[in-house]
């Protein structure tokens, strides 16, 4: 392959930065509004939670998720909680993973890594924002600022690295522009990576994962009005010219469970996905449940979700990737735990994520 | 006679012409043998004893992701293949008429040498990604009637825009190539330009331009693989695919072999082709 194609996959990464932008209506630093009550969760010993820096009013978006009420909470949608409820109590903190016992990149920080851009709900905030634990200078993200804290995966990060003793100021970010990076041998730059990767153990023999904090749903994105939106089953599906994300277990979904007779179409990520189903080259797009309301919601006009698909389909198990055989995964694997345990990933998943929709179950 | 000096085909072994033998002796063959085996036994070292050469091992040359992608892979050939062949027909007509239209002459053909001279120069200058983009999401963004959407269609169109850019200027470079005494003496017999041009300067140029289109041949083989930008899932998609899904870098491996297997036959074929068309002319000379 010609070294003229590293230039061009820059220049397409600009590309489809440039056009997504544009292409979202608003300025997408979404902000739910927080949910006032949620399930109780037993107070545990542990510092306090974190709670997301609050936006500053330029900030704010003029489109803003569906509030999530508390008691419509969709039937069909799994819990974030993949094991465990908030009547287990939390394990305790191994001896290795004390606070001065933790083998960092760089000693004393917590240093992350997330996708560039970095996709709402998973992530929030605004790039342009200067976030008081953010340091000056540095990358650009795009879309959304890991700084603040916000998202599903934001918030999650945050509350891990809480756990683990660390405060908001003392975590870095690391982008991430390329997804073999998360995979690539040798000695990863960050002590855990979160990109909404999921966890299979074919992926495990290259890496090590934590332990899952989300469990997600795959679902159809359709144009209203097309003969595909009425579909109610996988059947439906078959004659119908799908497609999916590079690198993402979606594709997995079509070629697995739907089978169609045509070939799917694979992009490189998901604004080209986004842009070709609005030109209407693909009638479906498959793609997790969260990122498909954001893309309805956001990137999209005229779009609708179809359906999600069962469980009983396919379920992701969503974990963060670690240095194959790194010391800290046990320690992010009893975070993890604990925050299950004390019902924080599931307020979270109540804050960020659920939408207060009912959609249906496609099988 | 020809004017033109016959260009001597690679023979990589034996021939007296070869620069990369030489002229040896047996003692000579035995230095290189060795040296050889040093120089790459050396770097095999190097590597082998790299502290991470473990993990890239299996990350770059495991058998069982190798073993799980080559079908994968394989079965989407079909369509760089297709791709391929349909592309490079274009091409060589479009760039020919390209090259043409560059070197005919007088002041009343400036509007079509300015034409050619602006398409080489823009769809030399920008990257082909660039095109791909523009005609894979934004033609189909148009919403034109009557126009396809599919991703193919304007993945060919894109590559056969930029490539003929190239290829008309290997085209222009053997025209321009050809003795300008061909021409006189061919409108000397009373030849028309156009026929001229048809019978005695093109084929000339085309014989002499054979390797450099060689080149940009096995190019476009390998930049078929731009269309897996624009959502075709072909040998290049198919990797990512593979590699994201085992979080494995073999599939490349195998993707890098593929195009290699690809492009190596056609070369010595058209090296052959090459040799077969010299020893005919020679042949004509030497009697």
């Amino acid at each position: 392959m010609r070294h003229s194609r590293l230039v061009s996959l820059l220049a397409l990464g600009l590309v489809a930065v440039a056009c997504a932008a544009p292409a979202a209506t608003t300025a997408p630093s979404v902000a739910p509004t927080p949910v006032a009550t949620h399930a109780a969760a037993t107070p545990t010993a542990l510092a306090a939670t974190p709670a997301p820096a609050t936006p500053t009013a330029a900030a704010s978006a003029s489109i803003s998720y569906p509030p999530a009420t508390a008691s419509a909470v969709p039937s069909a949608i799994a819990s974030a909680v993949a094991t465990g409820s908030p009547a287990v109590t939390a394990p305790p903190r191994p001896d290795a993973c004390a606070m001065t016992s933790l083998v960092l990149k760089n000693p004393g920080r917590l240093t992350l890594s997330t996708d560039n851009p970095a996709y709402p709900p998973w992530w929030g905030g605004d790039p342009k924002t200067q976030y008081p634990n953010q340091p000056s200078g540095g990358v650009k993200w795009k879309l959304s600022n890991p700084y603040s804290q916000m998202g599903y995966e934001g918030a999650t990060a945050y509350a891990i690295a809480t756990t683990l003793g660390f405060t908001p100021d003392q975590v870095d970010w690391l982008q991430n522009t390329n997804f073999e990076q998360a995979f690539a041998p040798g000695e990863k730059k960050f002590d855990f990576h979160m990109a909404q990767i999921s966890i299979t153990p074919e992926r495990a023999t290259a890496v090590d994962f934590s332990d899952p904090y989300f469990d997600s749903e795959q679902s159809l994105v359709v144009l209203q009005g097309t003969p595909i939106a009425s579909a109610t089953s996988i059947a439906d599906l078959k004659q119908y010219k799908l497609g999916a994300a590079s690198n993402t277990t979606s594709y997995d979904l079509i070629k697995n469970a739907i089978q169609p007779t045509t070939a799917p179409a694979v992009y490189p990520d998901n604004d080209t996905a986004v842009t070709a189903l609005q030109n209407g080259q693909i009638d479906g797009l498959v793609a997790d449940l969260g990122s498909a309301i954001y893309m309805r919601d956001v990137q999209l006009t005229g779009a609708a979700i179809v359906g999600q698909f069962a469980p009983t389909v396919q379920i992701d198990h969503v974990g963060a990737v670690l240095d194959l055989g790194s010391p800290l995964t046990p320690c992010v694997d009893w975070a993890i735990q604990t925050l299950k345990a004390n019902g924080t990933l599931q307020q979270f998943f109540v804050q960020w994520l659920n939408s207060g929709q009912d959609i249906p179950l496609l099988q | 006679m020809s004017g033109v000096a016959p260009t001597t085909p690679p023979e990589l072994l034996g021939s007296r012409n070869s620069r990369l033998l030489g002229r040896l002796r047996p003692s000579g063959v035995l230095t290189a043998v060795l040296s050889t085996a040093v120089v790459f036994g050396v770097i095999g070292y190097i590597i082998v004893n790299a502290p991470g050469w473990p993990r890239v091992q299996q990350s770059f040359f495991s058998p069982s992701v190798f073993a799980d992608s080559l079908p994968d892979i394989l079965a989407v050939l079909p369509l760089n293949l297709e791709l391929f062949f349909i592309a490079e027909l274009l091409i060589l007509v479009l760039a020919l008429v390209l090259a043409v239209m560059r070197s005919l002459p007088g002041p009343v053909f400036f509007p079509f040498r300015l034409m050619s001279v602006v398409y080489v120069d823009v769809f030399r200058g920008v990257p082909s990604i660039l095109v791909i983009f523009l005609l894979g999401y934004g033609v189909p963004g148009l919403g034109l009637k009557g126009v396809t959407n599919d991703a193919f269609v304007w993945g060919l169109v894109a590559l056969v825009l930029v490539w003929s850019a190239y290829v008309a200027e290997v085209f222009r470079a053997g025209i321009e190539g050809v003795h300008p005494s061909q021409e006189a003496a061919a409108r000397s017999l009373g030849l028309s330009r156009f026929q001229s041009l048809r019978f005695v300067v093109l084929p000339q140029a085309v014989r002499r331009v054979i390797p450099p289109l060689l080149n940009d041949f096995i190019g476009l083989q390998k930049d078929t693989s731009l269309i897996s930008f624009i959502g075709v899932v072909e040998v290049f998609s198919q990797t990512r695919i593979d590699a994201g899904g085992s979080f494995n870098f073999t599939p490349y491996l195998v993707c890098g072999l593929v195009f290699l297997v690809m492009t190596i036959p056609v070369a010595r074929f058209v090296d052959w082709l090459v040799g077969r068309d010299r020893k005919r002319q020679l042949a004509t000379i030497a009697r």
